[in-house]
């Protein structure tokens, strides 16, 4: 089992990662049913935030509600929130990471925002507009990010400290 | 220059624990504050703790810092400029 012999640090870090795939799915599907740009159809993405801020809701409380019972039947409560400094070291180095992610991500997307206004016949994304191309790029890089961040704590708790 | 020795740490940690009347990771993260898996990854030598931890831990053994931890340093020392 995925929860055994891990403590609640590691338990939510398993919680955001799954979090982390399950938005992209959902953002990714709405995307698809998108009509227009940002220019023509702004409220339809400004829609789609809203679905997706409701879905990460419903998503937290029903994960967190299951880790709550799961570790009540288990005898895990005792040790309940409790952060340790292996967890707090563990947390630092796997956010490491996770900063050069995003930094990584926003040099993409500026790099590509600027070829895509100096380059003629530019072949990556020709008929999406530069501004639609960051809101979805910020949108996937922040979960990007998270998804490293947590799954670079998992690897660390399971590996070594 | 300076000199980048490479070593291991090793502990005692089991032994100790069992000496203590049977004492049990999980009665021993309590006494620490900290997680039972931190004691765990400490035994199996995957995490060396901090100071204050390990200087709890003598207090809780009774025993002296070098009895719970080793410093057995490698062969393959390297230098740095």
């Amino acid at each position: 089992m995925i929860f055994k012999d891990s403590n609640f640090s590691e338990q939510t870090a398993w919680i955001s990662v799954t979090f982390t795939v399950f938005i992209a799915w959902f953002y990714a599907n709405g995307m698809k049913q998108l009509e227009g740009t940002f220019s023509t159809h702004a409220d339809q993405i400004v829609g789609l935030w809203a679905k997706t801020m409701f879905a990460s809701i419903i998503f937290a409380v029903i994960a967190f509600s299951a880790l709550a019972i799961m570790r009540k039947f288990s005898g895990d409560d005792d040790d309940n929130l409790l952060i340790d400094e292996r967890d707090e070291l563990i947390e630092a180095r796997a956010t490491r990471w996770a900063y050069y992610n995003l930094s990584t991500c926003i040099i993409i997307l500026f790099v590509h925002i600027f070829c895509q206004g100096v380059i003629t016949n530019y072949p990556f994304f020709p008929n999406v507009p530069p501004i639609d191309f960051l809101i979805h790029g910020v949108m996937f890089s922040s979960l990007l990010v998270e998804f490293i961040l947590r799954a670079s704590q998992i690897y660390r708790y399971r590996k070594a400290a | 220059m300076s000199k980048q020795v490479k070593g291991v740490i090793s502990n005692q940690l089991r032994k100790k624990r069992f000496e203590k009347d049977e004492m049990t990771q999980q009665e021993l993260a309590k006494a620490l504050g900290v997680t039972r898996q931190t004691i765990a990854a400490i035994e199996a030598g995957k995490y060396s703790p901090s100071l204050e931890v390990a200087f709890c831990l003598t207090d809780i053994f009774e025993t002296p810092l070098d009895e719970l931890f080793q410093w057995q340093v490698n062969d393959s020392e390297t230098n740095n400029e």
